[in-house]
């Protein structure tokens, strides 16, 4: 279990790094419009998948955890958008930290479903909702950096 | 009650069909700008209304409900995206993910409240007559 959570979180951590270094390469060919779209829905998903496996896997108390998620964010949101011009920029900013809290907010009713007064499960089931959520916001960031790999050739 | 979320959620599909129709035949006169905004604001509500009637349906099963908002608005905001530009289709596509990973939540803190889901589904159409009413001036 903290085999997968780990490995789950290094394999969110490349995702950004990987489409990054090839987005490095092409940014001389990014009109404003095209750069803007980019750092919208990179920064999202990925802040959003990033913040959830940070809250499974890190073991600190969750005011600190929050600081380090919405840090995260901001980081890949400044790094997309630091690429084409300064009103990408500020979106990548604004929509890393929002996907970081939402990510983090998701995991935390996941773990505990009485926060949103939902009926509280067994323990047993626990383990595979947690497995459940972290492979689908997995499975969902890889789509969507194959999405925005193959985007400009269009 | 449950028939009549069933209900709602059966005009929720047909209202988004015929929008779409409409949309269809008049994707050549509208921009990218506004093409944008036509599948950010479509796949946003059409997943915000579907994660409450499902969480209200279902309370006991909140993730599998999540991952099904989430898919609704990613394919509707995707579909409503690929009228008009590959980058249309990228912005619909995050916005309906977005905002389909937030709604269980919201419709689960609400309590199966009626005015709740009745306030979201005004919403709705109001987002679809905007949306209606913006086409047709282009």
């Amino acid at each position: 279990m903290i085999l997968y959570l780990y490995t789950m979180l290094g394999i969110n951590i490349l995702i950004p790094a990987v489409l990054f270094l090839t987005m490095k390469k092409k940014r001389k060919l990014f009109t404003d419009r095209y750069g803007m779209t980019i750092s919208f829905s990179a920064s999202l998903i990925f802040s959003l998948s990033l913040g959830t496996a940070l809250f499974f896997t890190l073991p600190v108390s969750f005011s600190v955890l929050i600081f380090i998620s919405a840090a995260a964010g901001s980081i890949i949101g400044l790094s997309y958008g630091i690429l084409i011009t300064f009103q990408s920029l500020i979106i990548g900013l604004f929509n890393g930290t929002i996907g970081s809290l939402m990510g983090t907010m998701l995991a935390a009713v996941i773990i505990d479903p009485s926060l949103c007064g939902l009926p509280s499960q067994f323990s047993t089931l626990l383990d595979r909702n947690i497995i459940l959520i972290t492979l689908f916001l997995t499975l969902l960031s890889l789509l969507s950096s194959l999405l925005l790999r193959f985007s400009y050739r269009v | 009650m449950v028939s009549l979320y069933f209900l709602l959620f059966y005009i929720n599909i047909l209202l988004i069909g015929c929008v779409l129709v409409y949309i269809y035949k008049l994707r050549k006169l509208i921009g990218f700008q506004l093409g944008m905004t036509i599948s950010m604001v479509a796949g946003g509500f059409f997943a915000f209304t579907s994660g409450i009637i499902f969480i209200y349906v279902y309370p006991f099963h909140f993730l599998p409900v999540t991952i099904a908002a989430t898919l609704l608005g990613m394919a509707v905001g995707s579909i409503f995206g690929s009228f008009f530009d590959y980058q249309t289709l990228l912005s619909g596509y995050s916005n309906g993910l977005m905002m389909g990973m937030m709604s269980p939540m919201v419709g689960a803190v609400a309590k199966n409240s009626f005015l709740f889901l009745s306030f979201a589904e005004c919403l709705f159409f109001a987002s679809l007559l905007l949306v209606l009413s913006s086409a047709r001036q282009t």
